[in-house]
C-alpha cells in the first residue's frame, strides 16, 4: 500500500508524472469548464491537491485514473465556484456569456452552444464518454456515482444536445427562448 | 451499438476543440503548483530541464495524451485487477465534490415563500443559461420541476436574471444590457417570463418593461426584483408602476402615484407596500426609510414606524412583516401600525448585528435567524422567546418551505479559506436536524 506513494511521488517523479499527464488533464478541464482560463486554473487547483493529498493514494489503483478524479472534481468545483463569485457580484443575478462567434462551421458552432448549455456534471460525462472513450463503469468510480446514473446523465444531456441541434442553427442572440419554443414575442 | 449522429457530431466536436487545448503550463518546472509546493520539497529533477521546443512538447503532448488514455482505460476497466472503485483512493482533498448531489447549493437562488407548504427549489446552470428546478415539500419529498430555457445575450452585453416562484409557476426577470447590474442606463430592455410548474409546460415571454426603478441594488435588492403574491402571481419591486404577472402568463399594469415605488406585496392582495423613489435613490446603508400601505383603489396610509426591512406574510399574521432599527420583527396592521404591542413579536436573539432574518412561519411562531461568518449558522428560533430550538451549519440559499414546526430549505455550506459548497437540502425542525440528497 504505501508502496506507490513513495514510489510514485516524491516529488522528482511528480514532475515526471506532471508532465506525462498534463496535456489529457488539461484538456478534461477545458472540456468541461469551456474556458481556457478557468481549465488552466482547476488543472494547477486539481495537480496542487494531488501533490498535498499524494499520502493518501493508496497505491493500488492506477495513479492516473486517481488523478483523472481529481481533476474532474476540481473543474466542477471551479465551475460552482465561479457560478458563486458571480452570484455574490452581482447580487442574486446570473450572468450569461455571450455566445462563440467567428468562422466556425454552423454545425460546430451549434455543437458548442449545446455543449456551453450543459451543466457542468453532464458536460463531465460526456467528456469522459465521448472524448475519452471510457465506460460507463469508469466514468462513475471517476464521478463517485452508479454506472446506471451515468447512463440516465448521459440520456439526458444527449437528449439535451438533440433539443438544442434540432434548432439546426446557433441560438439567436437575445431571442434564444423565443425561437426555442415558438412563442410569441411582445 | 454504433453511435448516432449526434454522438459522432460529439465526438467530432471534442476532438477538435481539445486535441489542440495544451494549456499553459506544460512544463512542471514552471508551474505554480511546483513553485507552490518547492519549499517543501527539493529542486526536482523535472525543474532542472530544459523547456522543449514547440514541436517537440506538441509531439511529446500528443504521445503523452495517448499513454495517458491507455493507462486510463486499463486503470478504470471494470475486470482491471483491483477494480475500479477499489483502486481510487476515497478520500482525495476533493473527494467531498465527488460524493456531492449535483444540485449545487451555491447555484439556489430562489425557492417561494412556502405559503403552500411547499417551495421550488431553482438551481440555475452554469453562465445562467439552462436553469433546472425542484419542487420540494417539508415533509422531506420532492420531485423534479420544469428545466427552464436558457437566455442568451447579445453580443458583448450580459444578462441579469432574477427567479420568484409561486409554486405554480416560475418567473424570471431578464435584463439585458451593457452594465454589471443590470440597473443602469444602458440596458436594452427587460423581459419577464413565466413557466409553468406542470410538465411539459412551455415558457412563455410575459411582456417588456421598462418601468424598474435605477436604485442601489446594495440598498434595495435583499429580495430580488419578483415576488410571490399571496393569490399567485408575482408584483415586480423597485418599479414605478404597478406590475403584477398573472398565473396564465399575463401582465397586469397600473399607475403608481409620483414618486412611489413598489417595496412588496401584503397578503392582501389589494395591498402594496411603496416607498418615495426620491428616498431610493439616496438612501444609503440601509438607513431606515419611510414606507406606505397603497391599495390599487388609490388608499395610501403610513406606516408607523421606519423600516429597515420588509418580509411578505403569508396570510395568517399580519399584511408584513417589519423590521425596525435593524432588531425586531413585527406584524404590520392593516392600519399600517406595527408593533411592539402586537402579538407575534419576533424577537431577535442576538445582537442585531450578528443576525439575519431568513424567514417566519406562516403562524408567526417560528423563525429561521442566521449568524454571519465564515462558518455560519442557521438557527430555528421560537419567535416570541427567541430561544433556539434546532441549528445546523450553513445558510439557506433562498426562502422556505414551513410545517409546523419544521422547515426546509437547501443550504450552502462555507468553510475558513474555501469556495462555497453544496449542502443539499435539509429539514430543520425542534426534534433534530435531516439532510436530503438530491439525485
Amino acid at each position: 500500500m504505501t508502496k506507490g506513494v513513495t514510489d510514485r511521488f516524491a516529488i522528482d517523479d511528480f514532475g515526471a508524472f506532471y508532465e506525462r499527464t498534463y496535456p489529457v488533464a488539461v484538456r478534461t478541464a477545458m472540456g468541461i469548464c469551456r474556458d481556457a482560463a478557468l481549465a488552466d486554473e482547476v488543472t494547477q487547483d486539481a495537480y496542487l491537491s494531488a501533490w498535498r493529498t499524494r499520502d493518501r493514494y493508496r497505491g493500488d489503483g492506477h495513479p492516473d485514473a486517481w488523478l483523472m478524479r481529481i481533476v474532474v472534481n476540481s473543474a466542477l468545483s471551479g465551475l460552482r465556484r465561479r457560478r458563486v463569485r458571480r452570484a455574490e457580484s452581482l447580487d442574486e443575478t446570473a450572468h450569461v456569456r455571450p455566445g462563440p462567434h467567428g468562422t466556425d462551421a454552423a454545425d460546430s458552432m451549434a455543437m458548442r452552444h449545446a455543449l456551453d448549455a450543459l451543466d457542468g456534471r453532464h458536460r463531465a460525462v460526456v467528456v469522459l464518454r465521448y472524448y475519452h472513450d471510457l465506460e460507463y463503469a469508469a466514468i462513475a468510480s471517476i464521478l463517485g456515482t452508479s454506472t446506471g446514473n451515468v447512463g440516465s446523465m448521459l440520456s439526458r444531456a444527449l437528449a439535451r444536445l438533440r433539443v438544442d441541434l434540432s434548432h439546426d442553427e446557433p441560438p439567436r442572440r437575445g431571442r434564444l427562448e423565443a425561437s426555442h419554443h415558438g412563442r410569441r414575442s411582445d | 451499438m454504433a453511435d448516432d449522429p449526434t454522438e459522432l457530431r460529439l465526438r467530432s466536436v471534442l476532438r477538435a476543440e481539445l486535441d489542440g487545448f495544451a494549456g499553459a503550463h506544460p512544463v512542471w518546472a514552471a508551474t505554480p503548483v511546483a513553485r507552490a509546493v518547492a519549499p517543501t520539497s527539493r529542486t526536482g529533477r523535472a525543474a532542472q530541464r530544459a523547456i522543449p521546443g514547440r514541436s517537440v512538447m506538441g509531439m511529446a503532448a500528443a504521445v503523452a495524451s495517448l499513454l495517458f488514455a491507455a493507462a486510463l482505460l486499463l486503470a478504470l476497466r471494470p475486470d482491471h485487477q483491483g477494480g475500479v472503485a477499489s483502486g481510487l483512493p476515497t478520500a482525495v482533498g476533493t473527494a467531498s465534490d465527488a460524493a456531492a448531489p449535483p444540485v449545487i447549493a451555491g447555484q439556489l437562488l430562489d425557492v417561494d415563500r412556502g405559503t403552500t407548504g411547499s417551495a421550488v427549489v431553482i438551481q440555475p446552470g452554469i453562465d445562467g443559461a439552462s436553469t433546472r428546478s425542484w419542487l420540494i415539500s417539508p415533509t422531506g419529498s420532492w420531485r423534479e420541476g420544469p428545466e427552464l430555457p436558457r437566455i442568451s445575450a447579445p453580443q458583448d452585453a450580459t444578462v441579469t436574471q432574477t427567479w420568484a416562484s409561486d409554486g405554480r409557476t416560475i418567473a424570471r426577470l431578464a435584463a439585458f444590457g451593457t452594465t454589471r447590474y443590470g440597473d443602469g442606463n444602458a440596458i436594452a430592455n427587460r423581459e419577464i417570463w413565466v413557466t409553468p410548474v406542470d410538465a411539459g409546460a412551455l415558457s412563455r415571454k410575459v411582456a417588456t418593461i421598462d418601468d424598474l426603478i435605477d436604485a442601489p441594488a446594495s440598498v434595495w435588492d435583499p429580495a430580488g426584483r419578483l415576488l410571490a403574491m399571496p393569490d399567485g402571481g408575482y408584483v415586480v419591486t423597485k418599479a414605478s408602476s404597478l406590475l403584477i404577472v398573472r398565473p396564465d402568463g399575463t401582465l397586469d399594469r397600473q399607475v403608481l402615484p409620483a414618486d412611489r415605488m413598489i417595496i412588496a406585496p401584503t397578503s392582501d392582495p389589494r395591498w402594496f407596500i411603496v416607498a418615495s423613489v426620491a428616498g431610493a435613490r439616496t438612501d444609503t446603508a440601509h438607513a431606515p426609510y419611510r414606507a406606505m400601505l397603497w391599495s390599487r383603489e388609490g388608499r395610501e396610509l403610513p406606516i408607523a414606524a421606519d423600516v429597515t426591512g420588509v418580509l411578505p406574510s403569508t396570510h395568517q399574521v399580519g399584511r408584513a412583516w417589519i423590521q425596525r432599527d435593524h432588531g425586531d420583527w413585527y406584524p404590520l396592521d392593516a392600519s399600517g401600525l406595527v408593533g411592539p404591542g402586537l402579538p407575534n413579536t419576533v424577537i431577535s436573539p442576538l445582537p442585531p448585528e450578528g443576525t439575519t432574518m431568513v424567514g417566519i412561519d406562516p403562524t408567526g411562531t417560528w423563525a429561521l435567524l442566521g449568524t454571519p461568518g465564515v462558518v455560519g449558522q442557521t438557527m430555528l428560533v421560537a419567535a416570541g422567546t427567541g430561544g433556539a430550538v434546532a441549528d445546523v451549519q450553513g445558510a439557506p440559499t433562498g426562502t422556505l418551505a414551513w410545517l409546523g414546526d419544521v422547515v426546509m430549505f437547501a443550504r450552502v455550506l462555507r468553510a475558513s479559506g474555501a469556495s462555497d459548497t453544496d449542502g443539499g437540502l435539509v429539514r430543520l425542525g425542534a426534534e433534530g436536524v435531516e439532510q436530503i440528497g438530491l439525485p
